[in-house]
């Protein structure tokens, strides 16, 4: 069974559809990504998710509790925002205690809920050390473990590495990772294909509001045709040569530059065997030859006509 | 009981988080500090060193001694005032009008009031026939009154020195400052304080009723501010994630301001007790009252702005516009008792104007009957602050960013 449902949300600021008739589910333990540009509703529908935004329409609920604003509901889910929400001048214990009070954390609870938390994301060295004096990389752990102090069983996770080094990025996917093996589900927003493709079991691509597609990277490259681009490195090729191999692989499309050609093999069965039979056949000789391999990003460049970060 | 831990849990960050910025607790205090000495030296009262003495003449005897005595005082540093108009041939003054300028406008402090029969003993030398004067002075200036008897025997004590040794030889009078205790007395005044109507005009309680709701304002427009950038920073919208209300968050910020200015109007009225003399103390259960009263008020107001303004210059520019024209209506710039009686009328719209009254009326030892209508009416403006602020910030998260 599902534990998050979102039934067709709608969402308009001054008759802009920021949402509109978004729905999903995610099951605990599952990462699911939210994989779209800025601007495409991710933060909003997070937003309504957690309560902070009241939907024009649609319903949202955490196995069976209804959104919005009652306490149960919110206990059942953390939130990390877009931003790193600390205060400066605290430490990270401190902030840690801050936000765990407001969850009615106290005394020995608390303070062990704290280090726990603390140690989960790597920072119990420095939890005695103003926030001030970390490092991105740092801060956005901490970011993290404030929405996991009062263990909730949703984690909704809103563009958590914007502007973080790769080895920052890959300590927190790690985090991420064991919070899903411990049973939690996780509600990723990126617009980092790389990242949803790494952590996200199933994603959708939204765009205007609008979810275009959903499910694992598999049923997405297959419902969707993403392109697949055969790549034939060869002395001598023709024009009339490439043509001809196009023609035998099912008449797709193609381009020739400098001995290069690329066909667009999407929706297609084609391996490289037939292939290079196919070539021999005509009188190509390749010196190299490859079949990339449908991204997210392919998918995406299929469902909207344009680039993720256009 | 949940809601006021949170609301605790909210303030006590703040207030940790501005006790680790010790040049801005430097900076919250010194303004205020700094523009009352200067407001509060620069109307510095007519009593001022240097300056004569305005003092009413009542002069009821009419005859050359007592002329003579008037003469006397001119020539001591006194102004003496004997016409209603000021001029040489006014109205006389009479007690009732003197008495009314002291209570109600303050043209001056102390009436000199000369008795009939005066002249048949213008001295204690002259024996039991001696009537001396009467003073008339505003109780809340008693140190003028004094200043002002001391002129007195001063100016007789001129008068029968230049009349030289006739009267040393009247024996009565000898034998009556043989029995006299204490300091020789030429003239016996006879002094009567009368309660004031009016305003106090005493620069260093005008200007501290002033400058402190002035100051407040402008605190409360800070923590506002502070409050502004953690919405746009999303520091709010995380705690909002928490199970805690929009309502948790304005209280725990105005809690955070309250605490705040109370601590700058303690530090601003020890430094005028200390450095001019203002008699806090005695009016120490009275001003507590009113200061909760202000500090509630003011901090609502700056929550009700940060909950209504969008952007930080819309609060500097609505803000700065609001709090300056409350406070030069309200009295914090202009004592309100010199303002016409329509801007008096219209400084009761400010936040400034009640609590400069309520203050003046502690100086007039009117206790808490007399601050009541103040108190009640910022509090009020608390209460209606925020919950407004509330409901427009709750508003403002339910409809998102477009709100």
């Amino acid at each position: 069974m599902s534990l998050l449902q979102v039934s067709n949300l709608h969402k308009s600021y001054n008759h802009l559809h920021a949402v509109a008739g978004v729905s999903f589910s995610i099951e605990s333990g599952e990462i699911f990504g939210l994989l779209g540009p800025n601007g495409a509703g991710k933060s909003t529908t997070i937003n309504i998710i957690a309560a902070l935004i009241r939907p024009d329409s649609g319903s949202v609920a955490i196995d069976g509790t209804a959104c919005c604003t009652s306490a149960a509901y919110k206990r059942r889910l953390g939130y990390v925002p877009q931003e790193v929400s600390l205060a400066d001048k605290l430490t990270a214990r401190e902030n840690l205690r801050l936000i765990g009070q407001l969850y009615d954390l106290r005394g020995s609870p608390l303070k062990e809920r704290v280090e726990r938390t603390l140690r989960a994301v790597g920072l119990a060295e420095r939890a005695d050390d103003l926030v001030s004096t970390f490092s991105g990389g740092m801060k956005r752990r901490l970011n993290i473990a404030g929405a996991l102090l009062h263990e909730p069983e949703l984690l909704l996770l809103d563009e958590p590495t914007a502007g973080v080094d790769p080895q920052a990025r890959a300590y927190i996917f790690e985090i991420i990772e064991h919070l899903a093996t411990e049973g939690r589900a996780v509600l990723y927003t990126t617009h980092y294909m790389e990242e949803a493709q790494r952590l996200c079991r199933r994603t959708a691509i939204i765009d205007h509001g609008k979810i275009l597609a959903a499910g694992t990277l598999a049923e997405l490259t297959q419902a969707n045709c993403a392109k697949r681009d055969l790549v034939i490195q060869a002395d001598s090729l023709t024009s009339d040569k490439i043509g001809k191999l196009a023609q035998s692989l099912g008449d797709v499309s193609w381009t020739l530059e400098e001995n290069v050609a690329h066909l667009n093999v999407a929706c297609m069965d084609v391996s490289l065997v037939r292939v290079l039979h196919a070539a021999d056949e005509i009188g190509i000789r390749p010196t190299g030859i490859s079949i990339s391999e449908p991204t997210l990003e392919t998918v995406f460049l299929e469902l909207t006509g344009r680039a993720l970060r256009e | 009981m949940r809601s006021m831990r949170i609301i605790l849990v909210l303030a006590g960050r703040q207030l940790r988080i501005l006790a680790r910025m010790p040049a801005i607790l430097l900076v919250i205090f010194l303004p205020g500090i700094v523009m009352y000495s200067v407001f509060t030296k620069i109307f510095e009262g007519p009593a001022g060193v240097g300056r004569p003495f305005r003092t009413a003449v009542i002069d009821l005897d009419n005859t050359p001694q007592s002329r003579e005595l008037i003469d006397s005082l001119k020539k001591c540093n006194v102004t003496a005032i004997r016409t209603e108009n000021e001029a040489p041939d006014g109205k006389p003054l009479t007690v009732e009008s003197a008495t009314h300028q002291i209570r109600k406008e303050g043209k001056y402090r102390v009436a000199v009031v000369i008795p009939n029969g005066f002249s048949e003993a213008p001295s204690t030398l002259n024996g039991r026939l001696h009537k001396g004067v009467r003073l008339i002075y505003d109780e809340t200036q008693p140190m003028e009154a004094e200043a002002v008897t001391g002129l007195l025997q001063l100016a007789t004590g001129r008068l029968l020195f230049e009349k030289t040794f006739k009267i040393l030889g009247n024996e009565a009078s000898q034998e009556k400052n043989e029995d006299a205790d204490g300091p020789v007395r030429l003239l016996d005044v006879e002094k009567a304080g009368i309660a004031i109507e009016r305003m106090q005009i005493a620069s260093k309680h005008t200007f501290l009723a002033g400058v402190v709701p002035l100051f407040l304002l402008f605190a409360s427009m800070g923590a506002a501010r502070g409050m502004l950038e953690e919405l746009h920073g999303g520091g709010i919208r995380r705690l909002l994630a928490a199970p805690i209300s929009p309502a948790h968050v304005l209280l725990g910020q105005q809690l955070y301001a309250f605490v705040l200015a109370m601590l700058q109007c303690t530090v601003m009225y020890v430094y005028a007790w200390l450095v001019f003399g203002v008699a806090i103390w005695a009016i120490a259960g009275g001003l507590l009252t009113l200061t909760v009263a202000t500090c509630l008020a003011s901090t609502g107001f700056g929550m009700l702005l940060a909950s209504f303004c969008r952007t930080g210059e819309q609060l500097d520019a609505i803000g700065t516009t609001v709090i300056l024209a409350m406070s030069a209506v309200g009295g914090s710039m202009v004592p309100r008792f010199i303002m016409p009686a329509f801007m008096v009328k219209l400084g009761l719209f400010t936040i400034n104007g009640w609590s400069y009254d309520g203050f003046i009326a502690l100086i007039r030892n009117e206790g808490f009957a007399g601050i009541a209508p103040s108190c009640l009416v910022l509090l009020g403006v608390a209460a209606a602050c925020a919950t407004i602020g509330s409901l427009l910030l709750a508003r403002r998260f339910r409809m998102g960013p477009g709100a």
